[in-house]
């Protein structure tokens, strides 16, 4: 029996466990696998294997029951879920529903998750801009938050290493505040787009309209053909899954890779209950799964564990592995665990209408969106009466035009001859906000759910800051349209709740001083150095980016630290 | 995000929005569309072809759409916009009556269609209930024909792998029938 029992634990031993497989658990396996780690990647949902299981990938819009739309009972049933915009039919079966897994909202809140292998890295809208130096100081100039413990230069060689792998579109702009980074040619801007760059190029000459960088293959690479994945097809159905690999998602990409290395043992269906604590050896030993189907619980070895759970899950976990040296939870010594939550302002938007160069329109689909605008208040000083900024998503269309009113045989040879109707233009605001101590997650005191995690309760909201910085928003564009020679211009605030941005942060944040954050400069816990979260929890601020091509680069950067600190039998 | 599916979803909603007038109390009672019976199903299979009839391309009735436009209230339709449709489906006979002096389905064609024009034209001299169920049928069949397989390889031509992007085309090019220029 001793026998066996060895055995068995040898045979649940690895030399790194990664929990969570998708944005930037996906890039951990890959990491580890290629230095030739025995890695363990947990996962709480179902596998989804690229290309097997993209059920819809290549439908025709007939072919779906109903014209893309969720039924009423599926909505009724889901109004979280059916807040966010890829929730339709050809991708609803990719999103958590409400009442699967349950939370508690102290404030509202729209957690929009994606359980499965390769997590929301299936559904990203693939915006991808490296941070700037300007991002990384902020909170130190803007006396928010604490101090970043990196810089720009510690993250920029990172950067580089996950772009070539990834595959990234974009022009070298030559921009302080979005420094370039390894692109395959951009996905052009069209002609309003292009347009406005030239308007705002004359009228605002420090605001920059560019082609929005995206993570989808305009050219590909060796390295991506390597990975299975060829050049991008602009079908722009992403969220469906890509039978191409077109765009960057773990599923296509990282975990695929790692599997190929021999090194990867891939685990759906595990929830992991805690992360096990050594009070003698002072180190984390391991983690305990709980099987989703048979509920059946199991533990985990290995020296060292990375935290990749998503943002609010990885500080669900961490709150939850509480141990005699830890009863506030793993790591949490200053008592911030799960405090200085923050999220991007999506909730502004300009639309107006543009009646010239009506003798073009764009033929094909962008998968990029069209052009961005970074940040431009308060990058180099403060200048508002608000922190901080926003950037902006700016796009032009034009669309086929259905007759209003009309019936019979003339009504069916204007619906087959369609007009084409206006360019329509919209900008789409990206805020920052400020981290707070008052915006924050825990667990709940009495509720469970159904694999005994405590529910998360979530207390996030909007401040003055928001306030002030989205009715700048509104003036500027409102401006900038009008000197654009745009018309009708509609500022539309959506209201919508913090969570629909799905660009929430925090909670476990990294930082100078363990009295203050989580987490050191290399991502490890303070307190517990061999455990690494390098999820959307351990942002510090949030900047304007989308953030995901930051938690790959942080990811990859604290592999390599924890392979080099595994040499050294540091951890 | 991807902006431009939500701006379209935008349109959507308004469009919606649009087509339900202040008047539900008085449909609350009315059965879901599941609970149709033959001759009411068959009265919008009229509305329907009416509607788009076949000419020398195929019309509502080839193409499925009055399935179409039902399967989407019962499935995809809040209650009280159900309702609300069938309450007007109840007055289109009574409207035919007074119009033509016989049912809708006792109407020749070309009676059938002036009665939908001035559906189409002249709401206000309806019901809000008759108004709301003309907008809403003509809508989902129009969603239905413009969503068929027909007509998005044979008339305004979708493409599922478009593998280009001109952001610079002009439009004295655009073929909307040739499956390298259809709709995106």
């Amino acid at each position: 029996m001793a026998n066996l029992n060895i055995d068995s634990v040898k045979a649940r031993t690895f030399d790194a466990i990664v929990i969570g497989s998708g944005m930037s658990g996906g890039w951990a396996a890959k990491e580890f696998t290629d230095k030739g780690l025995k890695t363990l990647v947990v996962e709480r949902g179902r596998q989804v294997e690229h290309n097997k299981d993209y059920p819809t990938t290549n439908l025709n819009p007939w072919e779906f029951a109903h014209n893309g739309k969720v039924p009423q009972a599926m909505q009724e049933a889901n109004p979280i879920a059916s807040r966010c915009y890829v929730f339709k039919e050809d991708a609803m079966h990719f999103v958590v529903k409400d009442q699967e897994h349950p939370y508690v909202q102290e404030k509202p809140f729209d957690w929009i998750r994606g359980y499965q292998v390769g997590g929301k890295s299936l559904l990203w809208a693939r915006q991808t801009q490296r941070w700037s130096k300007y991002d990384f100081e902020g909170p130190a100039r803007d006396g928010f938050a604490v101090d970043w413990p990196i810089r720009y230069d510690d993250l920029a060689p990172w950067y580089s290493h996950v772009e070539k792998f990834a595959g990234i579109s974009g022009n070298r702009d030559g921009l302080a505040e979005l420094p370039d980074g390894e692109f395959m040619p951009g996905f052009p801007l069209n002609a309003v787009e292009e347009h406005f760059r030239q308007r705002v190029q004359k009228s605002h000459p420090d605001r920059h309209v560019i082609s929005a960088r995206c993570a989808h293959l305009s050219q590909p690479q060796p390295i991506h053909y390597e990975q299975g994945r060829v050049q991008c097809q602009n079908r722009t159905l992403c969220q469906r899954g890509c039978p191409f690999g077109g765009y960057f998602s773990s599923n296509s990409s990282t975990l695929p890779w790692a599997m190929k290395s021999g090194h990867l043992t891939l685990k759906p269906d595990l929830v992991v209950q805690t992360i096990l604590y050594d009070e003698q050896k002072g180190r984390a030993t391991g983690i305990r799964v709980v099987d989703t189907h048979t509920k059946a619980t199991v533990e985990y070895y290995a020296p060292v564990i990375f935290v990749n759970a998503g943002a609010l899950n990885t500080n669900l976990l961490l709150l939850n592995s509480t141990s005699h040296r830890f009863p506030n939870g793993l790591g949490n010594d200053s008592g911030v665990l799960g405090q200085y939550v923050a999220f991007h302002n999506y909730s502004a938007r300009v639309f107006a209408e543009y009646d010239g160069l009506p003798d073009l329109t764009t033929d094909g689909r962008n998968p990029a969106g069209g052009g961005y605008l970074p940040r431009f208040r308060n990058v180099r000083k403060q200048e508002t009466d608000f922190l901080r900024g926003y950037a902006t998503s700016f796009g032009a269309s034009r669309d086929l035009v259905q007759p209003a009113h009309g019936l019979g045989a003339s009504l069916k040879q204007q619906l087959e001859r369609p007009a084409l109707g206006p360019w329509r233009v919209h900008a789409g605001m990206m805020g920052e906000t400020i981290p707070k101590a008052t915006n924050y997650v825990r667990l709940d005191s009495t509720r469970k759910d159904a694999w005994d995690m405590p529910l998360l309760s979530i207390s996030v909201d909007y401040d003055d800051n928001d306030a002030k910085m989205k009715q700048d928003f509104f003036e500027q564009f409102t401006d900038m349209f009008t000197q654009a020679g745009f018309t009708n211009i509609r500022p539309q605030d959506s209201h919508q709740a913090p969570g629909l941005d799905i660009h929430e942060m925090g909670g476990v944040r990294m930082g100078r001083d363990a009295k203050t954050s989580l987490l050191n400069r290399w991502n490890q816990l303070h307190a517990c150095p061999n455990v690494y979260v390098t999820d959307s929890a351990c942002m510090t601020s949030t900047s304007t980016q989308n953030p995901s091509l930051t938690y790959m680069a942080l990811t990859a950067r604290a592999v390599d630290h924890a392979v080099r600190e595994l040499k050294k039998q540091n951890l | 995000m991807n902006r431009r599916l939500a701006l379209k979803h935008v349109a959507l909603l308004a469009g919606a929005a649009a087509v339900l007038p202040g008047c539900l109390p008085q449909a609350e009672r009315e059965p879901a569309v599941t609970a149709l019976s033959a001759a009411q199903r068959q009265l919008v299979a009229e509305v329907c072809e009416t509607l788009l009839p076949r000419t020398t391309t195929p019309g509502a009735h080839d193409l499925g759409l009055p399935h179409y436009v039902l399967k989407m209230l019962a499935d995809c339709t809040p209650l009280p916009e159900q309702q609300l449709f069938v309450a007007g489906l109840g007055q289109m006979d009574a409207a035919a009556q007074r119009q033509h002096g016989r049912s809708f389905g006792a109407s020749s064609l070309a009676q059938r269609a002036t009665l939908l024009q001035h559906l189409d034209q002249q709401p206000a001299d309806f019901s809000n209930e008759l108004a709301g169920f003309y907008r809403t049928t003509r809508q989902l069949t129009i969603d239905g024909y413009t969503n068929s397989k027909y007509f998005m390889t044979k008339q305004v031509v979708y493409e599922l792998v478009p593998g280009r992007y001109n952001g610079h085309y002009p439009v004295s090019k655009v073929d909307l029938a040739n499956p390298r220029h259809g709709q995106s």
